[in-house]
């Protein structure tokens, strides 16, 4: 499927929150057609034509949104409710490929909202917001898994809008848990306690560090010199 | 948010001494320009002093010059950021001569007025007990009071962003202000924009597609201005789609 971009309407936002509800209850097995291109719940919003691709992970969405539409010139874009939202749309057999009661997420997942706790979990927009503000190599910790999975990376980083805005802090959780042979995310870099050295304890640190030491103009290398010995066996 | 704790020594420079001002941003990229008065702060002339402007995970950083020779460079464009959101700043002055750079002296979240717009409430954070928030109209301009001390929660993005607060606040916000307007400042003269009154008057009257408050000060003229103040809120609220906001957020906290 090939179409120009479009936006959701507030009708069309009210729409796709009651498909997602009627999902999750087993009312309905997929989103109607009408979400993409329905004069009521939609809108044009120019000319860019957008195709529901097949992406392997969320570097390659992020990649190929951001060669179809200007958002680095265009930032207020970034914010378009309604545009992120039909995205959502277009992309939803891929960001929900699991239709079924458990399988449909929060709505904030789909729908983009403006409350700051829940944007970076959009899983169109969140990506994209990452991938413009520091590149694919320096998000690349959060943008290597598939496009419906948000990542134990994604929720502790990019919900901390400090360090999630910083390039130096970034490139350095990356230095610590990128694995280059694998591709993703070092194994066991991330559980859901604070043990030594792991994604927790880096938050903590780091978050120390930010009183003290102007991180934002370090590399990633910078930031991991300051690091305690803790964090040293995630370097080789 | 964990807090951190400052035992550094890193001084905190007083908004007193920083004006930032945004231009109007109709034609493309905000463009902000900002007054630096850091010679008070008893600073090495050499530290480095840096502006960011940010919002959400997007920065921007300019390079200032000295705390002894402030630089102000050319290209203030704000390029990389929205100009329908609000826009943070901070001013930081950094010890360059060692390997990592080290912060000597911060201000974070600076608001901006907007030139030949300017901001209509300023948002304060402090201390209120256990109180979210409440209207400080004996200051300069209105300021939006909000609680700093509850933990975990970032007042500014909640009153930038929370449908829930601005729902259920905004109208209230708008209609004792304007009430202590019509009340105990009735004389206040349109001209000027140096006045808060006169720009939240203005306010209400655009809301109201260009109807003024009605004048007088008998009694019926004050029964007139509350009706006028009432029909601000009311258009302020069909505007904005305010319950439609506050219906959302209730499903979300559902949800």
């Amino acid at each position: 499927m090939i179409t120009p971009l479009r936006s959701l309407t507030d009708a069309g936002l009210q729409e796709f929150r009651r498909c997602l509800q009627d999902l999750r209850l087993g009312d309905i097995t997929s989103l109607p057609t009408e979400l993409l291109n329905d004069a009521r719940l939609t809108k044009k919003e120019g000319d860019i034509l957008v195709a529901d691709v097949r992406v392997s992970s969320k570097l390659d969405l992020a990649t190929y949104l951001t060669e179809k539409i200007d958002l680095a010139g265009t930032p207020d874009l970034l914010y378009n409710t309604g545009m992120w939202s039909w995205l959502a749309v277009v992309f939803f057999n891929q960001i929900c490929p699991d239709c079924s009661a458990g399988g449909v997420k929060q709505d904030y997942r789909y729908i983009l909202e403006r409350d700051y706790r829940h944007r970076h979990r959009h899983l169109i927009a969140g990506p994209v917001r990452l991938y413009l503000a520091h590149g694919a190599h320096g998000a690349r910790l959060l943008l290597s898994h598939p496009v419906h999975v948000l990542g134990e990376f994604t929720e502790q980083l990019a919900s901390r809008q400090y360090i999630a805005a910083n390039s130096g802090l970034m490139q350095a959780a990356a230095v610590l848990y990128w694995d280059e042979r694998t591709k993703t995310q070092k194994k066991g870099a991330a559980p859901n306690e604070r043990r030594p050295g792991t994604l927790r304890r880096f938050i903590d640190v780091v978050e120390q560090f930010d009183t003290t030491y102007d991180t934002y103009a370090m590399t990633g290398d910078q930031v991991v010199s300051l690091l305690p010995a803790e964090f040293n066996s995630w370097l080789s | 948010m964990i807090r951190n704790f400052n035992y550094t020594g890193r001084k905190r420079i007083p908004r007193t001494l920083l004006d930032f001002s945004l231009a109007d941003a109709e034609l493309g990229p905000l463009l902000f320009r900002a007054k630096l008065r850091l010679d008070s702060l008893n600073l090495p002339k050499d530290a480095a002093v840096y502006v960011e402007a940010y919002h959400s995970i997007f920065v921007m950083r300019f390079p200032f010059g000295r705390v002894g020779k402030i630089e102000v460079p050319r290209d203030r464009l704000l390029r990389e950021l929205p100009t329908r959101e609000v826009v943070h700043f901070r001013v930081k002055v950094v010890d360059e001569t060692s390997e990592h750079g080290r912060i000597l002296a911060e201000a974070d979240r600076i608001t901006a007025t907007r030139s030949g717009k300017l901001s209509l409430l300023h948002v304060d954070p402090l201390p209120l007990g256990d109180q979210v928030w409440r209207l400080n109209l004996d200051d300069l301009w209105p300021k939006l009071e909000v609680n700093s001390e509850i933990r975990d929660v970032n007042m500014f993005e909640i009153v930038r962003s929370s449908t829930a607060f601005r729902s259920l606040v905004l109208p209230a916000i708008l209609r004792e202000i304007l009430t202590h307007l019509v009340q105990r400042e009735p004389e206040v003269d349109m001209d000027t924009k140096d006045h808060w009154g006169s720009n939240w008057y203005r306010f209400g009257q655009s809301l109201l597609g260009g109807l003024p408050c009605p004048t007088g000060a008998d009694e019926e003229a004050l029964v007139r201005k509350t009706e006028w103040t009432e029909d601000v809120v009311k258009a302020f609220c069909n505007k904005h789609g305010i319950a439609r906001m506050f219906k959302a957020s209730t499903q979300q906290e559902v949800a």
